[in-house]
């Protein structure tokens, strides 16, 4: 406590400790596990790449929310944020058309 | 599991999230004796204002051929190229085949992929599934 009798202030956001709970829909079975915040998306696109049997071949699909492309890279934490997810959200593994 | 019941069960299994999404509408016509048609409506933002609908027919050796791909008449009877999304990879209304009008798409898990277009990459049945490969050609219509 401060001075105050309040709480010290930290920068924390609400649901900053909090696991998030990611729905992936593939087109074999869905995907369907809590996350760290913490953690970068690469993780549930991996989990969910072996859902469909694709392990190696990543370039052969994209993680979408909204049929728009997430960047695996960033921190699910930083997406959550940014598109305003709650507590649970739905993303799609979409397979990308192999044109030969 | 033979061909016929292989091919119904993967025409009756769609998931119910892709339908909706995409409102592909399937109708499943099994009622000859050496094919199974599977009818699916496809529009998207390529093509706006318009839609199609996708013939797959099954028959005995789908599992290694293909599918085989044609866009049919709002009536679902007749094929031809004029019921075809206008041509742009993968959509090849208008393909020649040894001298031979032979409309394709070139996608994997498709007759015109694995058995006109690319017959040396044989079709692979768990990495061709209906569903990956309507949803890559929803892709594709919707640009």
């Amino acid at each position: 406590m401060n001075d105050q009798g309040t709480a010290p202030s930290t920068d924390r956001k609400p649901h900053e400790d909090k696991d998030i709970q990611i729905i992936v829909v593939t087109t074999a079975d869905d995907l369907d596990d809590s996350f760290n915040r913490n953690l970068p998306m690469h993780v549930v696109f991996e989990k969910a790449l072996k859902l469909v049997g694709g392990q190696g071949q990543a370039d052969q699909f994209a993680l979408e929310y909204g049929n728009e492309p997430l960047d695996i890279a960033r921190k699910i934490g930083d997406l959550a944020d940014e598109l305003g997810w709650d507590d649970r959200v739905e993303l799609e593994l979409v397979p990308k058309p192999v044109v030969v | 599991m033979n061909w016929r019941e292989a091919a119904r069960a993967e025409a009756t299994s769609l998931k119910p999230y892709y339908l909706k999404k995409y409102g592909w509408n399937p109708h499943l016509v099994d009622d000859a004796d050496d094919v199974l048609d599977l009818f699916v409506h496809l529009s998207g933002r390529r093509f706006p204002d318009k839609s199609y609908i996708l013939r797959l027919r099954y028959q005995s050796d789908w599992q290694e051929a293909g599918r085989r791909e044609s866009f049919v008449d709002p009536e679902m009877v007749e094929a031809g190229p004029e019921f075809w999304p206008p041509e742009g990879a993968p959509l090849n209304p208008n393909y020649m085949h040894n001298g031979v009008l032979t409309p394709v798409i070139c996608l994997r898990g498709i007759f015109g992929f694995h058995s006109v277009l690319h017959t040396d990459r044989p079709m692979e049945i768990d990495d061709t599934s209906l569903l990956r490969f309507l949803v890559e050609l929803q892709k594709v219509m919707d640009g």
